[in-house]
Order: structure tokens, then C-alpha cells, then sequence
């Protein structure tokens, strides 16, 4: 059974890279089948995997040629490790609607048979918080049925994955959508670690993972590549490896319980006065 | 509301379904005669002929539609040259997506050198459309504030004004209305330099603050403009209904008293109510003791309870579609005891309206006529009226004719 996985989180907190590295590494330490559908309309979500390669997105191509021209050969190309990946595209920043887009691009793969059955994983990349019902589309109807959320010891970064867990909570029941964890993208932030623990514990969910900072993640970046792909037996490649067998092995799925305006600032009083 | 204006092009930004209904279903008529150019033929009823789109589609919403919007803009004034300008309306889609209307307006109207008029008031802004005439009121006003500013030239000359100019707001010319509402203040000898906005030229609607008093007939949908004009150009207004020879005769004498035209007005009373007198008597005599209920928007309701009572009828029910609470302080007040009101009815009530009360007419529009028909109780199509005018003294002889006509149709006494 394919498992259709929903990556959220702040702006700029890391989602794309770390979501094409934990896809990376699950194909290449376990080999799993997948695809990637790429939901933020910069279309910047399978870049590593193409190896930079710019691809046609969905809605360039539905805006340009019609609805028939939206066909697999044209929208989906294959990278890495045969990860498939799709861009939904959308508009230049401050125009129409992104969130239509994610909707209508999310459409057309479907009616265009694009997850099928054969893959083991498929990842929606979703920009930033949950703005608005077309950026919830990949949880409603069960077109993902896991959540993963990325954030870091900073306080924005919680306040936005709480913020995405108030909308999760309203499909949860109706869809059947489940938030899996928290991963933390560290910032090297002071106790951050511990700060994420008590946050997801709050939540109610686990910190799945805690990716350390480590500056070959950008240099791979720089190569256009995933840090499996540029050096898999390097440190940082372990860690990717680790955080994809939990994923693999995950059997904690809760509808999250998100904290009030009123707790969030208190803890951030707890751990802003540490030192 | 922007609908009767006649020398424009009006251009609904939206998907092509949002566009229908407005495309000729009011017959808030219209004479374009100096649109005639050399070689065309004269262009009656423009603003009824056509009705212009940007077809939305589904890649407009996701990329924004406002180059569409220009394109469609341009095309449609390369179609209709003779068009003086062109009013953008926004929907619920464009509404949402952001689109900004104005900055295309801007940008129409320095190319073109036409009037580019916008109403920003989509479906989804209020619960009824009472709020997008109130929204576009607002918007409408703000625009000829600001072209007045701009182009003092649009505004009426000095030496053109007259002190006893008045524009009549809120009148839409349904059925041809302003034309016999119009000559009674003509005769009293008050000149109306614009009507807001039936039959009328959207030059002239810029014209609207040089009037000495706004006189509001609509006052659901136009009372906001009235007061606009009123905090912006310090011009009073005055509300009145233009049914019935009662109501009728206390608009003209408020205006008239104003001007200190008194004498006029009660000449002009005089002669009109004795003018149309006698057919009048010939359907009260028939009319009385019939019992109507009314629906339709607002004003309306509470207009025509007095108007249904100089015809010796009763008004035993009343419902409104988008009547605020002011409309129905007006309702309450003119309504006997025992009337029954409903708020925005559904079918059922409407039907178990005219089942408990058994009206002998049921005054309503097109929608529901069919309900009322299949009862056995005649309607009236009261939006856009059968055979108008129904306004001023001579429009309630046909009103009270067509009420006559459906009553003693035939047809009933074969149920």
C-alpha cells in the first residue's frame, strides 16, 4: 500500500530539503518507490532529485496548452534514484490563486492516474503554513493520510507548526489524516531539543527526528543534490538514513492537540529565560 | 443598480455563468438615440442588448485575471466604438483571487480616454445584495468625487445651473417610470438634471453634487449616495415614494416646499389627480375589499401598502427579500394589525402564506408567480411591472389596470 505523506512547516524552516533527503535516503538504504508532488508555487520542490533540472509544471502547462496537454510524459519526470516528481506550479507572488492551483494540479494528477499503486511513498510538498483551504488540499479526502511537520527550536517555527496542527485537527475526522511527528531541523538554538520535546508533548505527537546542523546539507545543495546522493556514507547521510527508517517504522499516528495562544507564550517564557 | 446607465459597456469580471442573470432580465428600459453615429443605425436599449464578460477560467483564477480583464476591456470597446465608457463589476471568484480592478481601470482609462467605472462588491461580501448596492454606493460616489476633482470640466458649468435643479436617486426607469415622473417636476417647474441611474448618461451622473436637493426614491439601495452627497457636498435629500396619488402628491409637495413652489405643486396636484380621476374610479369601484399580499425587494412592500389601500384593497401579507430594519420600522408602521411579515421567505412559507391568507392577488415576481398561479391567485410581476409605467398619477391608472386585468381574468372562473 502506498503511503501518501504531507510535508508542512514555516517558511524557510527546511521542508524541501529535508523532505527530498528522507526521500533520497528511503530509496536509496531501503529502496522504496516514490514520488514527489511538489505543492509551493515557486515549483522549488524536486530540485535535488532533478538535479536542478527546471521542470514543466502543471499549471504552466494547463495555462498554456489546455487541459489535454496536462498528460504524465509531459509533467512527471523521474530522478535520483527513479523518485518521480511533479510540480503543481502557480502564479507570481501577490496574484490569482496558489491555492486553486494546488487544488486543480492535485486534480489533474489524479485524473491522470499519476499515484499509482506501484509506489511505496508519495511525499506533497505544501508551501509554508496552511493559508488558506486550496494549501489543505493535500490532507482533505485522505489524498495524504500522514503529517509530518518540520520545525526548530525557534519560536516562530513552533508557533506556525501549532498553527497547521488547528487546521489538521479540523480534517482529521472526516479524512481520516493523522499527524505522524515533528521533525526537528536543527538551528542550533539553545535547548532546543528539549524545547521541541515538551512542545510535541503537548501536541501530544513525538519528536521524530532531530536532524543536526551540518553545513554539507548546503554544500550538496550547491551540487544540486541530496546529501545522500553527494556522499552517502557521511554523517549528516546517516542521519537522513535514521529519520527514513522511522518514517518506515512509524506507528504513531495522533490527531494533534494544538495549544492555546496562552500556552504557547508560556512556554516560550520558560525557554526564553533559561540562560 | 449600475445596470440602467445607458451610454456604457458593463463588463462582469467573472466566469461566464455569473454574467446571465444580469444580461436583459430588468426592464429598466433606455433611449440611446445620440449614440447614433454616421452610418450606424441608432442604438436603443444598449445596456439591455448586451452584456460583456472576461470568462474566467480556471488558469485565469490561479494566475490572476487582470490581463484578461484589460484584453476583455479593449475588445469590447473595439466592438461598441460609440460607447462613452465602460462600468467593471467584481464577483465573488475575482473578489477572492484579489484582482485589482482599480489599478486596470487606471490604466483603461489613461489609453482609452473613457469613463472606467468599477463596483468592487462581490456576492460573498454580504448576505444579501442589498450589501453590493450598498458597497457600490460608496465606491460609485468615491469615483465621481474624485473625477470631479480631476476634470472640473464634467462639472456643471455655473452659468448651466439653474436653483431649482434637482436629481432623483434611486430611480431606475423600470418600464419606462421616468417618463411619467419626470414631467410632474418639470411642470411644478423643478428641472431634474439626472436620474441615479435610470435612462441616464454616465456624464451626467458626474453631474449629480451640482444638484440643489437630491430627492431618493429607492431608499433601500440609494439612500447611501443621497447621504454621501450630502456630508460631501453639503445637498440635502429628501426620501419619498412615487406610487399612488397620496404618496405621489407629498413627494412633489415636499419638494416643492423646499423651493418654496408650493402653489406650482398643488396646481400640478390638482390637475393630475382630477386627470386620472375617473379611471381610477371605474377600478376602485371593482377593486374593493380585495385582499393582496406583496413580495418583492424592499421598498416596495411598504411603498404599496398605501397604494393598495386608495384602491379600497387590503395588503394581509408582506414579505421582503433584503429589507433592512429600517424597511420594516416603514412596513410596521403603515400595516394594519394582523398583516403578516416574513423576512426573506423560503417556498414553503410562501405558499403557506397564500394558503392562511387566501389572497384575491399576489404582487411578486417572476419566480414565484407560478406558485401563486397554480392556487388560483393571479400575480403581478412586480419587479419589472406587465404593462408600465406604474409610477406618478398616470402609471397608477395602468398599475391599477393590470391589477384589475388579473383579478377579473377569465381564466378563473374555470378552476
Amino acid at each position: 500500500m502506498t503511503r501518501k505523506i504531507a510535508i508542512y512547516g514555516k517558511g524557510g524552516i527546511g521542508k524541501s530539503t529535508t523532505q527530498q533527503n528522507t526521500a533520497a535516503a528511503l530509496n536509496y538504504f531501503y529502496g522504496k518507490k516514490i514520488m514527489i508532488h511538489g505543492c509551493d508555487p515557486k515549483a522549488d520542490c524536486t530540485r535535488l532529485i532533478l538535479g536542478g533540472k527546471p521542470q514543466e509544471t502543471v499549471m504552466d502547462t494547463l495555462r498554456e496548452e489546455g487541459e489535454e496537454a496536462v498528460t504524465l510524459e509531459r509533467v512527471v519526470k523521474t530522478g535520483f534514484g527513479g523518485i518521480k516528481c511533479v510540480e503543481s506550479g502557480g502564479p507570481e507572488p501577490g496574484v490569482g490563486c496558489a491555492g486553486r492551483g494546488v487544488i486543480t494540479a492535485i486534480t489533474l494528477m489524479e485524473e491522470a492516474g499519476a499515484y499509482t499503486p506501484d509506489l511505496d511513498f508519495i511525499f506533497f510538498d505544501v508551501l509554508g503554513d496552511v493559508v488558506c483551504g486550496g494549501f489543505a488540499m493535500p490532507v482533505r479526502e485522505g489524498k495524504a493520510q500522514e503529517i509530518y511537520i518540520v520545525a526548530s527550536g525557534e519560536m516562530m517555527a513552533l508557533y506556525a507548526a501549532n498553527n497547521i496542527c488547528r487546521g489538521m485537527v479540523k480534517y482529521a475526522e472526516q479524512s481520516g489524516v493523522r499527524l505522524g511527528g515533528i521533525i526537528c531541523n536543527s538551528r542550533n538554538v539553545d535547548g532546543e531539543k528539549e524545547l521541541l520535546e515538551e512542545f510535541c508533548d503537548k501536541l501530544g505527537t513525538q519528536m521524530i527526528h532531530f536532524i543536526p546542523r551540518d553545513n554539507i546539507v548546503q554544500k550538496a545543495e550547491f551540487n544540486r543534490q541530496t546529501v545522500t546522493q553527494y556522499n552517502p556514507t557521511c554523517n549528516q547521510a546517516m542521519s537522513y538514513k535514521e529519520l527514513a527508517g522511522k518514517i518506515i517504522d512509524n506507528d504513531m499516528f495522533v490527531i494533534p492537540k494544538p495549544m492555546t495562544m496562552d500556552e504557547m507564550e508560556d512556554l516560550v517564557v520558560k525557554y526564553g529565560l533559561l540562560d | 443598480m449600475g445596470g440602467p446607465i445607458t451610454d456604457v459597456i458593463h463588463m462582469v469580471h467573472a466566469p461566464v455563468g455569473c454574467a446571465w442573470y444580469t444580461w436583459g432580465t430588468r426592464r429598466h428600459l433606455s433611449d440611446l438615440y445620440t449614440w447614433a453615429l454616421p452610418g450606424k443605425l441608432t442604438n436603443v436599449a444598449f445596456n439591455r442588448r448586451y452584456c460583456t464578460v472576461t470568462d474566467m477560467e480556471e488558469k485565469d483564477v490561479v494566475f490572476g485575471g487582470m490581463k484578461k480583464l484589460k484584453k476583455a476591456c479593449l475588445e469590447a470597446f473595439r466592438m461598441f466604438p460609440e460607447a462613452r465608457g465602460m462600468v467593471i463589476y467584481t464577483t465573488c471568484t475575482t473578489g477572492l483571487i484579489g484582482d485589482d480592478v482599480s489599478a486596470v481601470a487606471r490604466q483603461l482609462e489613461e489609453e482609452t480616454g473613457k469613463f472606467i467605472l468599477y463596483a468592487e462588491a462581490p456576492g460573498c461580501s454580504g448576505v444579501s445584495q442589498s450589501k453590493g448596492h450598498h458597497v457600490a454606493n460608496h465606491q460609485f460616489f468615491r469615483q465621481i468625487r474624485k473625477l470631479r476633482e480631476k476634470r472640473p470640466d464634467l462639472c456643471m458649468k455655473e452659468e448651466e445651473k439653474t436653483p431649482y435643479d434637482i436629481a432623483l436617486v434611486g430611480e431606475y426607469n423600470i418600464d419606462w417610470d421616468t417618463k411619467v415622473i419626470l414631467p410632474l417636476f418639470e411642470k411644478m417647474g423643478v428641472r431634474v438634471i439626472v436620474t441615479f441611474t435610470g435612462n441616464s448618461r454616465i456624464e451626467d451622473l458626474i453631474k449629480m453634487p451640482d444638484a440643489e436637493l437630491n430627492v431618493v426614491h429607492c431608499q433601500r439601495s440609494a439612500t447611501y449616495i443621497a447621504e454621501l452627497i450630502q456630508e460631501g457636498f453639503e445637498v440635502p435629500y429628501v426620501g419619498c415614494s412615487l406610487f399612488g396619488i397620496q404618496q405621489t402628491s407629498n413627494a412633489l409637495r415636499r419638494t416643492a416646499k423646499f423651493f418654496g413652489l408650493e402653489e406650482q405643486a398643488e396646481k400640478v396636484i390638482a390637475e393630475e389627480t382630477a386627470r386620472v380621476e375617473k379611471a381610477l374610479s371605474f377600478y376602485r369601484e371593482r377593486l374593493k375589499g380585495k385582499k393582496v399580499a406583496i413580495y418583492v425587494g424592499a421598498p416596495r412592500v411598504w411603498h404599496w401598502i398605501k397604494v393598495m389601500e386608495e384602491l379600497g384593497m387590503e395588503v394581509v401579507a408582506g414579505a421582503c427579500t433584503f429589507a433592512h430594519e429600517d424597511d420594516y420600522e416603514k412596513i410596521n408602521a403603515r400595516a394594519k394589525d394582523g398583516v403578516l411579515i416574513i423576512d426573506n421567505p423560503n417556498e414553503f412559507e410562501i405558499e403557506e402564506m397564500l394558503h392562511e391568507y387566501k389572497p384575491d392577488l399576489f404582487l411578486t415576481g417572476l419566480k414565484e408567480k407560478f406558485i401563486g398561479r397554480k392556487m388560483g391567485i393571479p400575480t403581478l410581476n412586480s419587479h419589472s411591472y406587465e404593462k408600465g409605467p406604474y409610477a406618478g398619477y398616470a402609471g397608477f391608472v395602468n398599475f391599477a389596470r393590470d391589477i384589475y386585468q388579473a383579478i377579473y381574468a377569465p381564466v378563473w372562473k374555470f378552476l
